[in-house]
């Protein structure tokens, strides 16, 4: 692979790292940080089912992030990417919870800014809307689902041991659909903007074709999952009761439902089904793994009248406002220096 | 190969799980020789082999609870149970075995003092350690409860509270007839401790009902 490709791919794989990093812990934190699953095995699966979602369900989503703004150059996307990086690292910094999806969304608007291209309203409004449905979609699947498990336990009454090991299973399995669905859904944010200047060609791997896209969904996968083993570990231990006690039930309600909600929003198979049959479709839009998990906590804690720390909560919904406009404001000026003082062409 | 370590997951808390059982009949069955021994004691003494092997069985079953609490901590902390589960398991194995101890320590006293117990008195002793015994019953099925059916632990929780009550009332009752009666104030003292520690055993029993109490509630929350 030529070096100059990986040069401008760098800052998609630094996103992609900074995900993974950040976003495994929303799949894997509560059940590592309480100890319930060891990390090697949490890292294992997130790993490959994040690569897997990736590579097998990405493009759905990617398609509507590509709507939003047609980045041909490379150097433009590559200081979109790069502008969305900055932004994810320094809200961390700042001890803002933020989102990857909103960097990028904001990022891509920055750049239609500066290239003076319209922005499709219709795409945005599709993109913003689903910010907002996503939380409240996941606050109602959780208590749906919560309610549904309290009620087959009450049925059942396991005894407390039994009841340890499904728990333990379901966690596993909840982690690994949540990966699936964190790579399928946000492997958009990562990748999307480099789709259209994809620098690979179609190869054909024991009879299978593998797209230049799915290539490209592929090193974001990896650069994901050296994010979920170089850093996540941390994140994983500091997460779990900041918004509410969480107990293992309730940990696999939250992962459940953020995994379904995420899964809802990136499956092109769930889209084509719902259209075939009439119904309305679901929008494939990437969407936030945090604001898809706090939504489940929120509506969990309530269901069950559990204090919930609304401060926190606060600062996590002024990190979401604040998010898309940093991105943007910052895309336009890092295009300006790469196009005035780099002369790197970005549109 | 998830398959495999599911199942090994089961078989190793199904293990567990019978220590622990077999873990509470050693509650079961000391406090069954703690009776006897009482009963022989007050009819032949101290003095005879039916004490001294009474004795010695329950300190049999207090070595095999020691060896069982061992093997069952070890399982806990090897990882059979999630973190916050397993402390709490292993702080109900480690109380109920106080349990156990206590008995043992009342029964090598009585060998060691011998006090006198006057007659007047052996029905109401007799009672308070029956009453003791229902008090460790109840907190034996309350801990299985916990293990088994978290719907039950109440119930059991209840029950255990009543007869601590009652074993309380009883001691009380015994002290008086203990020092209403003609004997020496020094036998008095003496046998006084006697009944002060047979009480202690029914309340360490509901301080660890308590315990299951809430350990119910936090996970039924």
């Amino acid at each position: 692979m030529d070096i100059s490709i990986i040069i401008f791919l760098s800052s998609g794989l630094f996103l992609g790292w900074s995900l993974g990093a950040n976003d495994a812990a929303n799949v894997f934190g509560t059940a590592v940080g309480s100890r319930m699953i060891r990390f090697g095995t949490a890292a294992l699966i997130c790993s490959i089912m994040v690569i897997l979602g990736a590579v097998i369900s990405g493009a759905g989503a990617s398609h509507t992030l590509g709507s939003l703004g047609q980045i041909t150059a490379m150097g433009g996307a590559f200081t979109v990417a790069l502008s969305a990086a900055l932004t994810v690292y320094l809200m961390t910094k700042w001890g803002l919870p933020v989102s990857t999806g909103q960097a990028i969304v904001g990022a891509i608007i920055g750049w239609n800014l500066f290239s003076h291209t319209e922005t499709d309203s219709a795409v945005l409004t599709k993109i913003v809307t689903t910010w907002m449905v996503c939380p409240l979609l996941s606050f109602v699947t959780a208590i749906m689902l919560y309610k549904l498990l309290a009620g087959i336990i009450n049925q059942t009454r396991p005894g407390l041991f039994a009841l340890d090991n499904w728990t333990r299973i379901g966690l596993l399995l909840a982690g690994a659909f949540g990966s699936y669905s964190l790579g399928a859904n946000n492997i958009a944010n990562v990748m999307g903007v480099f789709v259209p200047s994809a620098p690979f060609a179609t190869k054909f791997i024991l009879g299978v074709e593998f797209t230049a896209v799915m290539q490209l969904f592929l090193l974001g996968g990896i650069a994901i999952s050296v994010g979920v083993y170089t850093y996540s570990k941390r994140v994983m231990m500091t997460v779990g009761d900041s918004l509410i006690p969480m107990t293992p039930l309730t940990a696999f309600v939250v992962v459940m439902s953020h995994s379904i909600v995420l899964f809802l929003f990136s499956s092109q198979g769930l889209s084509d089904l719902l259209a075939n049959n009439g119904l309305p479709t679901i929008p494939l839009v990437p969407v936030s793994s945090s604001q898809a998990v706090i939504g489940a906590v929120i509506g969990v804690g309530m269901l069950k009248r559990l204090p919930i720390q609304w401060a926190t909560l606060g600062r996590v919904v002024t990190g979401w406002c604040f998010t898309p406009i940093i991105a943007a404001l910052g895309c336009w000026l890092c295009l300006y220096f790469v196009q005035n003082i780099f002369s790197v062409a970005v549109i | 190969m998830w398959f495999t370590k599911a199942q090994s997951l089961f078989s190793q808390s199904k293990t567990t799980e019978s220590h622990i059982f077999q873990f509470f009949d050693c509650v079961t069955a000391a406090h069954h020789q703690f009776m006897q021994l009482w009963q022989i004691y007050l009819t032949q003494g101290a003095q005879c082999a039916d004490f001294d092997q009474t004795l010695a069985s329950l300190s049999q079953i207090e070595s095999k609870a020691d060896d069982l609490q061992r093997q069952i901590d070890a399982r806990l902390y090897g990882g059979t149970l999630i973190p916050d589960l397993r402390a709490d398991v292993a702080l109900l194995i480690d109380q109920a075995d106080k349990l156990i101890n206590l008995q043992e320590t009342i029964g090598i006293h009585l060998k060691v003092e011998q006090p006198t117990v006057p007659s007047e008195v052996h029905p109401s002793l007799l009672a308070q350690i029956q009453i003791v015994g229902d008090t460790l019953d109840h907190t034996v099925l309350c801990a299985k409860s916990f293990l088994t059916d978290l719907q039950r632990v109440q119930e059991y929780h209840q029950k255990v509270i009543l007869f601590e009550s009652d074993a309380n009332s009883m001691c009380i009752k015994a002290k008086t007839i203990l020092f209403s009666s003609d004997l020496e104030l020094t036998h008095k003292v003496q046998l006084r401790y006697f009944f002060d520690r047979i009480d202690a055993v029914a309340n360490l029993a509901e301080d660890i009902s308590d315990r299951i109490s809430i350990f119910t509630l936090k996970r039924l929350q």
